[in-house]
């Protein structure tokens, strides 16, 4: 196992050398092999139907930036950088949604709430279509925060990514990390009170 | 009762799923109001994360033809060399062409010269051997 990575790796190191030199052929093997990462990345922080617009971005800035790619840390993570900056500057573009209230949500997106909210919950979704209520409550709470609380909260809780990775992706210091996971964490859960609390008198 | 709340350590914990240690420190606090408001709030938050996180999204089948298409390819190195340079080779091609022909230019000047003086002997020559031969002539009929 590890000696096919050791080949795969040198077969892209050997890729990334051709198509720094110019060559398209192997440009293209770069982006068949790393397209599916980078649409994994981005639509972590992207709605579905901008994912590969973005992609699309981040290939031609990879293009224009690989004279620079001197093979310091691996080609994935240098393209993660970009695919994350990329998606940063896509955020700070859309608009903020105004706070969510409790008037705003669905009474299924309630039920998803309160059944991820009890104690110690462990089976989280009887349902696929639970998931995707979830994803969408997500999604429309995330839309609430600033573009930068928004993607720490989600690599730092969403993907479990270490404080240091998030630092190496977003060119932020750990402790700026730090500070940012700790705001928006506040943020989020204070959010998710109130709404719970709102519900509850709702329901009384 | 002194009793410290847990929202400080919730919202500064290591990324991760929540330990024995978090959970138990959770139960513990749970007979207080505010803690277990925060802990439910924290949960939620956790899982609608990770729930929005499952998201998969892969690349469609075009997508690498499509975008290899969008890329203006800059044309090869020999093209490019060309095309930066061809103004300059013009400009000496043309410069040594006008050197040839001035050189071919001097060069007929000096033969022609060489070739007429030359002409120029052998006819002076032969006029004064044809005067010589005269003279000889006279001389013998005289004799």
């Amino acid at each position: 196992m590890r000696c096919h990575d050791e080949e795969s790796d040198s077969q892209i190191a050997a890729e990334i050398a051709k198509a720094q030199r110019g060559d398209h052929a192997a440009f293209e093997a770069l982006v068949h092999h790393f397209a599916p990462r980078v649409f994994r990345v981005a639509s972590r922080f992207l709605p579905t139907e901008r994912v590969e617009e973005l992609a699309q971005e981040v290939f031609l800035t990879a293009y224009q930036q690989l004279r620079d790619y001197r093979g310091q840390g691996s080609f994935e993570s240098w393209l993660s950088r970009i695919t994350v900056t990329r998606c940063l500057n896509a955020l700070r573009a859309q608009r903020r949604r105004p706070e969510i209230t409790a008037a705003s949500l669905s009474g299924e997106e309630f039920d998803v709430l309160e059944r991820l909210a009890a104690a110690f919950s462990t089976q989280r979704f009887d349902r696929e279509e639970q998931r995707h209520v979830a994803r969408d409550l997500a999604a429309k709470l995330l839309a609430t925060l600033e573009p930068e609380e928004r993607m720490v909260l989600q690599l730092l809780d969403g993907e479990d990514t270490p404080v240091k990775e998030i630092a190496a992706l977003l060119g932020w210091s750990e402790s700026k990390v730090k500070v940012q996971a700790f705001r928006s964490r506040r943020k989020l859960r204070e959010a998710l009170e109130t709404l719970l609390q709102q519900e509850k008198v709702r329901r009384q | 009762m002194n009793h410290q709340h847990i929202t400080t350590w919730l919202d500064s914990r290591e990324p991760g799923p929540w330990t024995a240690e978090e959970l138990e420190a959770v139960r513990q606090a749970s007979g207080c109001h505010e803690c277990r408001r925060a802990w439910e709030a924290a949960q939620a938050a956790r899982a609608l994360l990770q729930a929005r996180s499952s998201v998969e999204a892969g690349p469609p089948a075009h997508f690498a033809a499509a975008l290899m298409g969008s890329i203006e390819f800059p044309p090869p190195l020999a093209v490019r060399l060309w095309r930066a340079n061809a103004p300059f080779l013009y400009a000496a091609a043309a410069c040594l062409a006008l050197l040839a022909v001035l050189e071919l230019r001097e060069e007929i000047a000096i033969r022609t010269r060489e070739y007429s003086e030359a002409a120029i002997d052998a006819v002076s020559l032969a006029v004064v051997h044809d005067f010589a031969m005269g003279a000889n002539d006279d001389d013998a009929i005289n004799n």
